[in-house]
């Protein structure tokens, strides 16, 4: 009888529960989008913020003044190899290695050669710009030439030229290709990047001079990085680049505290919508209660079936609100950062919480109001 | 002792006594009407004899167990093992069918049984009636349906407070039969009215006034059980007819 009385009482009174799912509905579908995209916010709005370069460097124990490199001022294949393992992490968006030299470009002029990865560089600084094409594979002798010192050296593309490491031995000198140009509008206007392994073979020398990383999840994330690097390979030093870094965790910063705020703020409208409906529909259903009390009903019995119906409200409402909140938390990621928003299923338990809160809005006030009805006042028709 | 004792009952709002010291005792399977003017107190007694109030002062005993001083879940056990009320606007849910506004009652008393609320929705009539809602149904009908659900768990004791009252001729004569065959199976009846040919079918008549219980009557029924109660009552009756 009583799923016989809760299910008519659902059925029959498709209005009020109708109006009751949809403040529900409101409420967490709201709440869901919210948290879905605030949940996402700080991977997503950091990945657009990687747009502005290395925001981590690992450099050598003592960067190499004036003079030629010592294994102090080096970082050897060695410890590379353990970093790139400390490295392999999600929050890790791309990393560089950087090998740096002078060298001789068909026996004349001088110019800083520049040995790296060219798919990373491009994630690791997605501000460079290229003509041309990018050399093809990690071994191919394909050279990248900054735009200023194309001009100065008076280099295309297409171009064969002879490198010479700046060593003594002139002779020592291997011929690379250029396949493109690049432009920055700072110092890589200047560099010629090549592969870092041709680029070893040129210097006969495995070692590198630092690495650069673009890393999301702010300062938090660059020092996590930091400990493991330096417990894997303790002679290297890793430091946030500072201006970035900062600037971003701010702005991270002061995202977060707004969306608390706006989440907090619909919450409570929803909640204080929620509990005015629930007064009216108890006032409205005093009849009904004094009724039940009057043929012999316990308080107890007519609480669980109010709070039954409450708890079916609730539950409905918050899927489907957890449903149109993850729709829009999809049109809003697209819209804002041009790519999905993960699923969270902290989300979900708290979109569910937040339903049955917006429902049975404090339980005590919602016991306290069925109990103190008075089927003698009820049944005469003091409302 | 009665079976019903009604000892000096006052029940008082601020300074207005609503009922003043009343004392009445009704016996097992009696027929009582309570009468008297609008604010007389008529409500406010049926309340308090059905334990949805409480008194400021006096007492209720019913088959010696004294009502006023139980608690709140003791008196609603007692409503639902003891008695069956019947209101004069005609309170249903307004979602459940007939049938299950009756099975309503015998959920909350014990257990649910459609057929024997089915049965009891014939025996008022409305064995055609069982699945309308109540917005359904017109006033008289929804009147049969609450005398079935006060019915249905066999209270000994029906307190109906004006239930003809907002009835027209026609339904007032059916819902009327009704209780007079609830007398005749012998519920003890107590019930409030206005109108003296309805209080004048009952086997005593107490009227009440400012909350104070004027006089008691005979009315025209006789108690089934104790026939030289009937003739005394006959000839009290007569008497106080030729006077
Ligand atoms: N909850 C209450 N608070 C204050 N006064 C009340 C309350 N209930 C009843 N009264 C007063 O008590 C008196 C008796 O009321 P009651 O309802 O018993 O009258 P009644 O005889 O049933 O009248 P009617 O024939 O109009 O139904 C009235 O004066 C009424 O105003
Ligand atoms: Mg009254």
């Amino acid at each position: 009888m009583f799923k016989r009385i809760l299910l008519k009482s659902i059925l029959r009174r498709k209005r009020h529960i109708g109006l009751a799912l949809a403040i529900v509905i409101v409420g967490t579908s709201v709440v869901a989008a919210l948290f879905s995209v605030f949940s996402n916010v700080d991977v997503k709005m950091s990945r657009e913020l990687r747009r502005y370069g290395a925001n981590m460097v690992v450099l050598p124990a003592q960067p190499p003044l004036a003079g030629s490199p010592t294994a102090e001022s080096q970082i050897s294949e060695k410890e590379l190899k353990k970093i790139a393992g400390a490295l392999n992490r999600p929050q890790v968006v791309a990393w560089i290695p950087l090998k740096y030299q002078v060298v001789v470009i068909n026996g004349s002029k001088q110019a800083v050669l520049v040995g790296t990865n060219f798919e990373n560089m491009v994630r690791v600084k997605p501000y460079l710009r290229i003509e041309g094409r990018l050399p093809r594979n990690t071994e191919d002798r394909g050279l990248l030439v900054g735009v200023e010192a194309a001009r100065k050296l008076g280099l295309k593309i297409g171009e064969r030229v002879q490198l010479g490491s700046g060593s003594s031995n002139l002779r020592e000198s291997q011929t690379f290709q250029i396949t493109g140009l690049v432009k920055s509008g700072a110092s890589e206007d200047n560099r010629l990047f090549a592969n870092l392994m041709p680029v070893r073979k040129l210097l006969k020398s495995t070692s590198i001079d630092v690495i650069m990383a673009s890393v999301i999840g702010g300062m938090q994330s660059i020092e996590q990085l930091r400990q493991t690097i330096e417990a894997v390979a303790p002679r290297v030093r890793v430091e946030p680049v500072l201006k970035i870094a900062k600037s971003e965790g701010q702005l991270l910063n002061r995202i977060s505290a707004l969306s608390l705020i706006a989440a907090f703020i619909i919450l409570t409208i929803t909640t204080i919508a929620a509990m005015a409906t629930i007064q009216s529909l108890i006032t409205e259903r005093r009849m009904e209660i004094g009724l039940m009390k009057v043929l012999g009903a316990r308080n107890i019995s007519i609480i669980a079936l109010f709070a039954s119906e409450a708890g079916i409200v609730a539950l409905t409402g918050s899927l489907i609100g957890y449903g149109i909140g993850i729709a829009l938390a999809q049109i809003i990621g697209y819209s804002a950062f041009g790519t999905s928003i993960d699923l969270n299923p902290v989300v979900f338990v708290t979109v569910l919480a937040i339903g049955f809160l917006i429902a049975v809005p404090g339980v005590p006030f919602f016991i306290k109001k069925i109990t103190k009805i008075e089927p003698a006042n009820t049944l005469r028709g003091e409302y | 002792m009665a079976f019903i004792e009604i000892d000096s009952l006052t029940k008082t709002y601020g300074r207005l006594a609503a009922l003043d010291r009343i004392t009445l005792q009704i016996e097992k399977g009696e027929w009582v009407s309570i009468m008297g003017p609008s604010g007389s107190g008529k409500t406010t007694l049926l309340n308090l004899l059905g334990g949805l109030d409480r008194p400021s002062s006096g007492s209720v005993s019913i088959n010696g167990s004294v009502i006023t001083g139980m608690t709140l879940n003791e008196l609603t056990q007692f409503r639902r093992e003891h008695i069956g009320l019947v209101f004069q606007q005609f309170f249903m849910i307004p979602y459940l069918t007939a049938l299950e506004n009756v099975m309503i009652a015998q959920y909350y008393h014990s257990m649910a049984d459609e057929d024997e609320a089915a049965t009891a929705l014939e025996k008022v009539g409305l064995g055609d009636r069982l699945h309308h809602l109540p917005s359904e149904l017109s006033g008289g009908e929804k009147q049969r349906v609450c005398i079935a659900r006060a019915l249905i768990n066999d209270a000994e004791i029906i307190l109906a407070d004006e239930p003809t009252g907002n009835l027209d001729a026609d339904n007032e004569t059916i819902v009327m039969n009704l209780f007079r065959r609830m007398h005749a199976e012998g519920h003890t009846l107590v019930l409030v009215t206005h109108d003296s040919t309805i209080g004048w079918k009952a086997n005593r008549i107490a009227t009440l006034e400012h909350g104070r219980l004027i006089k008691i009557d005979s009315g025209s029924s006789t108690r089934q059980e104790e026939s030289s109660e009937i003739v005394l009552e006959g000839i009290d009756r007569s008497e106080s007819l030729s006077l």
